[in-house]
């Protein structure tokens, strides 16, 4: 703890932005294109710069997720603006599910992602591809292990359900834009 | 038909793996930042009100330059051991010139392989720019004086340093310089940090 005091705060900010970059851009990048995860990540260091003094020592590469979940929901509020005028200009219907990252490989765990509140979806892929442990999902969302804990819990039972009832929905191709009963 | 068990923790984790098998960079691996991408990111994120690049992005390389004659590089501190193979800056200042402009002439676009050939190569902040002289604090060695931190630029001819052909600098923006025999290339060659000149040192100097 003493070496950090007197590391300046440049040189210290310039040692975590290296450290934290690769797993803030594979956060980004598991759920954007990658021309928007750059820009996305370009936003996440000026947020980081401007917010260092509070950067808790130990926890850094959390806190940072914790910016990088605010710039993406920032990027995506402007995207939705721009496909939502587009809808309207071609007079598309809204898309039915609410995954908005890249499309899955398994269709199944797909519809499975869909049906689950967005809240759920994020604690799930937080721990699953991010490999966030609980204690670090608390920082990233703002919120203490104990509630994260719990609400993993039910969020997993909830996509398990979910998973279940796309198990027995098996005609893929009449289901275009119909909303099928989630499961009690 | 596979149904999930949800009474025990063997089902939750398997639930785990099912999400962690979709994880889009399982199958797509990401391409990582170069170690210059990485460093104008974090420089440019210092100082959020300029940018990178002022002025540069997609501009027209116009041209200046006429090589003017003369041109030393003088290393302040110590340096160029005459006769030694290549730059061997032992102190923390490196000085270059700016050869004199003669007008917008057109240049060709810079190749890899014309930039390769040059004995330094920097990527660099400008830290203070005055007509009299640009001072640029060294983010990146790409070739060259590797142990100086600051690199000084003086026009060869009394012009102002901060009109370099095309190139403006600009206090607090980044810029990526190639120079041969003390004196600045330009054509292209030297000139604001934009993404596509930075790809092209990193090709042009990556080992």
């Amino acid at each position: 703890v003493g070496a950090d005091v007197t590391e300046p705060m440049a040189d210290m900010f310039e040692r975590v932005a290296r450290d934290i970059i690769p797993s803030v851009r594979s956060y980004l990048l598991r759920r954007l294109t990658p021309a928007e995860a750059d820009d996305v990540l370009s936003d996440v260091l000026v947020v980081m710069w401007r917010r260092r003094h509070s950067m808790p020592a130990g926890a850094e590469a959390a806190w940072s997720l914790g910016i990088a979940r605010e710039c993406l929901a920032n990027a995506r509020r402007t995207e939705s603006r721009r496909r939502s005028l587009v809808e309207c200009l071609v007079h598309l219907s809204p898309r039915d599910e609410e995954w908005e990252g890249p499309p899955l490989r398994d269709e199944r765990v797909s519809r499975a992602l869909s049906k689950v509140s967005p809240r759920d979806r994020e604690l799930l892929l937080l721990r699953a591809w991010d490999d966030l442990t609980v204690g670090e999902i608390a920082i990233v969302l703002g919120t203490t292990p104990g509630t994260v804990s719990v609400r993993l819990h039910r969020a997993k039972q909830r996509l398990g359900a979910a998973l279940g009832s796309t198990t027995h929905a098996v005609p893929a191709a009449t289901a275009e834009g119909k909303h099928e009963a989630s499961a009690p | 038909m596979k149904r999930l068990h949800l009474d025990y923790d063997g089902a939750l984790d398997e639930l785990r793996g099912l999400l962690s098998a979709q994880d889009p960079l399982r199958h797509r691996g990401p391409q990582s930042l170069t170690e210059s991408q990485v460093a104008v990111r974090i420089a440019t994120a210092m100082r959020p009100a300029r940018g990178v690049a002022a002025g540069g992005r997609g501009r027209r390389v116009r041209v200046a330059a006429q090589v003017a004659a003369a041109l030393a590089v003088v290393v302040a501190a110590a340096i160029w051991a005459g006769g030694s193979d290549g730059p061997a800056a032992t102190g923390t200042v490196v000085a270059l010139r700016l050869p004199a402009s003669s007008g917008d002439l057109q240049c060709v676009r810079p190749t890899v392989e014309g930039l390769r050939d040059h004995e330094l190569a920097f990527l660099g902040t400008v830290e203070s720019a005055s007509p009299a002289e640009v001072t640029l604090r060294v983010t990146r060695w790409f070739a060259g004086a590797v142990d100086a931190e600051t690199v000084t630029l003086k026009t060869v001819d009394g012009a102002a340093a901060t009109e370099f052909g095309a190139t403006e600098f600009v206090g607090g923006s980044d810029y990526l310089v190639a120079a041969s025999d003390g004196l600045v290339e330009p054509c292209g060659f030297s000139g604001p940090a934009t993404e596509s000149r930075l790809a092209d040192y990193d090709k042009a100097f990556s080992k």
